[in-house]
């Protein structure tokens, strides 16, 4: 008896099933489980939720064992720069070589002039004259560390200053659902309007249209998918629909 | 308006407080979150006639820049009294007091929150206390740890509180604005129920060595049950988002 005793305290558990809403503090497992940082933390030999969120059980390899992984679906997220993702930044500060842009992250963004399509710098007055305060920028983050704030590269292939179209906010923890399986819903959208949607790594959407009628539909349509009464991701058809519809009445 | 002198503190009689609690009971207790919308995490929470409303911005950059610490977030706690949450107009400037309470509150959040997440930012939590009637530290406290839960912000545990106090030679759960003036002690308590440990004491007046283990008994159970309501009321937002949680609200009705 005693024996079974530690053999099953011994045996990683996982306390919680596939999506339970849990609450920090709340007990996820006990063990040695894998879990994903920074939404759970381990206390001791328990792992324990650190946000809000729903459970997500996946099955991952670990030294050729397939063994079980407790995932934490965040209700709510901070956008966090990492290299290479995609961003759109308006620019809040212009200094004597560089532009100071926020990426909707607590860092703000720095382009150097080195970074875009500018060939020599005259200071203040010619950066301005390329990118002024409150424009916007599609750039890529080259780095970002604990300790500097992020550098951001307007260099690449499609990247650079945001001449027309609308840019919008959206809430990043429902980034997945806009994209759609497979880019299905972008594509959708896309096709139904006519417009062009990019969407950028830090949950702000650059839409292109070739009117402006067909770009507020993309806004309306963005905004139906990530409202908050919604339990589940629309189906593609639904969002079709409903873009349709709105066409009629207007 | 009734003397205070007038009152009588506890009926040994009826074994009733002065508004007819027994010693262990507390309050009628209502919980709210994301009450507002510019907030990134709001809360409300009453505690009888104490209402506190707390708000939660960050993490975002700090400003002044010379407050920054390269290994973590800082926390900036305001706590503040409107000027008319008491019976006499409060003069809204930061007394001592409020300063005091903000600092005890930011070491409660402290133990919480996962600050080296986010280097270099600050979080701010501001904390209005519409309506003062005794508790509103402990009550603070509880309204701030549910606008951090609401704002996504990782932190180990929820915080609760609740006071505890000596009134009438008793020891009673959550006491009010009377039985804080007029009783011979009171001890507001925080902690993180979950994990068992104690993130605020303080004690006003003087108990006896039994008398403390008494208080500190009363305020673990008050606490517990501050921490399902917390809990009951964060679970109802988040399962209206969960397509998940709902099938299971349905299979338990």
């Amino acid at each position: 008896m005693a024996e079974d005793q530690h053999a099953a305290e011994g045996q990683p558990r996982i306390m919680v099933g596939e999506g339970d809403v849990v609450l920090p503090g709340d007990v996820l497992a006990i063990g040695d489980v894998d879990f994903n940082t920074p939404f759970a933390y381990k206390d001791g030999d328990v792992i324990r939720a650190a946000v809000p969120g729903v459970v997500e059980i996946r099955k991952i390899d670990r030294n050729g064992k397939a063994v079980e992984k407790v995932h934490l679906k965040p209700f709510d997220l901070t956008y966090m720069p990492r290299p290479g993702h995609m961003v759109i930044g308006m620019v809040i500060d212009i200094g004597t070589t560089y532009w100071v842009v926020d990426i909707n992250s607590p860092y703000n963004a720095q382009l150097p002039v080195g970074e875009t399509i500018m060939k020599h710098t005259g200071g203040y007055d010619t950066l301005r004259r390329y990118l002024d305060v409150g424009e916007y920028i599609l750039a890529e983050i080259l780095s970002f560390d604990r300790n500097r704030d992020p550098i951001i590269s307007a260099k690449g292939k499609n990247y650079g200053k945001i001449l027309d179209g609308k840019v919008i906010e959206v809430r990043l923890s429902r980034v997945p659902w806009i994209v759609g399986k497979k880019k299905s819903m972008v594509e959708a959208i896309e096709r139904e309007t006519g417009a062009r949607i990019v969407i950028a790594d830090n949950a702000r959407i650059w839409i292109k249209g070739p009117d402006r009628r067909s770009e507020d539909l993309v806004v309306l349509a963005i905004k139906n998918i990530e409202q908050t009464k919604r339990v589940k991701p629309p189906s593609v058809e639904e969002i079709i629909d409903y873009i349709r519809r709105v066409k009629e009445e207007v | 308006m009734v003397k205070k002198t007038d009152i009588q503190l506890f009926d040994e009689e009826k074994g009733v407080r002065h508004d007819g609690r027994r010693p262990e009971d507390m309050r009628p207790v209502r919980m709210e979150v994301g009450v507002l919308d510019n907030a990134q995490g709001s809360a409300l929470v009453e505690f009888g006639k104490t209402r506190i409303l707390a708000a939660v911005y960050g993490p975002r950059e700090i400003l002044p820049k010379h407050m920054t610490l390269p290994g973590r977030a800082i926390l900036r706690i305001r706590y503040h009294m409107a000027p008319f949450s008491t019976t006499e107009r409060k003069n809204p400037a930061p007394s001592r007091r409020e300063i005091e309470l903000s600092k005890v509150i930011r070491e409660a959040l402290e133990a919480s929150v996962f600050t080296r997440l986010y280097p270099r930012t600050t979080i701010d939590v501001f904390i209005e206390v519409l309506q003062a009637d005794g508790g509103t530290r402990t009550a603070g406290i509880t309204a701030a740890s549910l606008a951090l839960a609401d704002a996504g912000i990782p932190m180990r545990d929820l915080i609760a509180g609740v006071a505890v106090g000596k009134v009438g030679g008793r020891i009673v759960v959550d006491v009010d604005e009377v039985e804080d003036s007029m009783g011979e002690a009171d001890m507001p308590v925080a902690m993180m129920p979950g994990l068992g440990k104690i993130v605020l004491l303080q004690l006003n007046g003087s108990l006896s060595r039994d008398e403390f283990k008494q208080a500190m008994s009363m305020a673990i159970d008050a606490i517990n049950k501050i921490y399902e309501m917390q809990k009951s009321v964060l679970k109802e937002k988040f399962t209206a988002y969960s397509e998940a949680g709902k099938n299971k609200q349905q299979q338990h009705s």
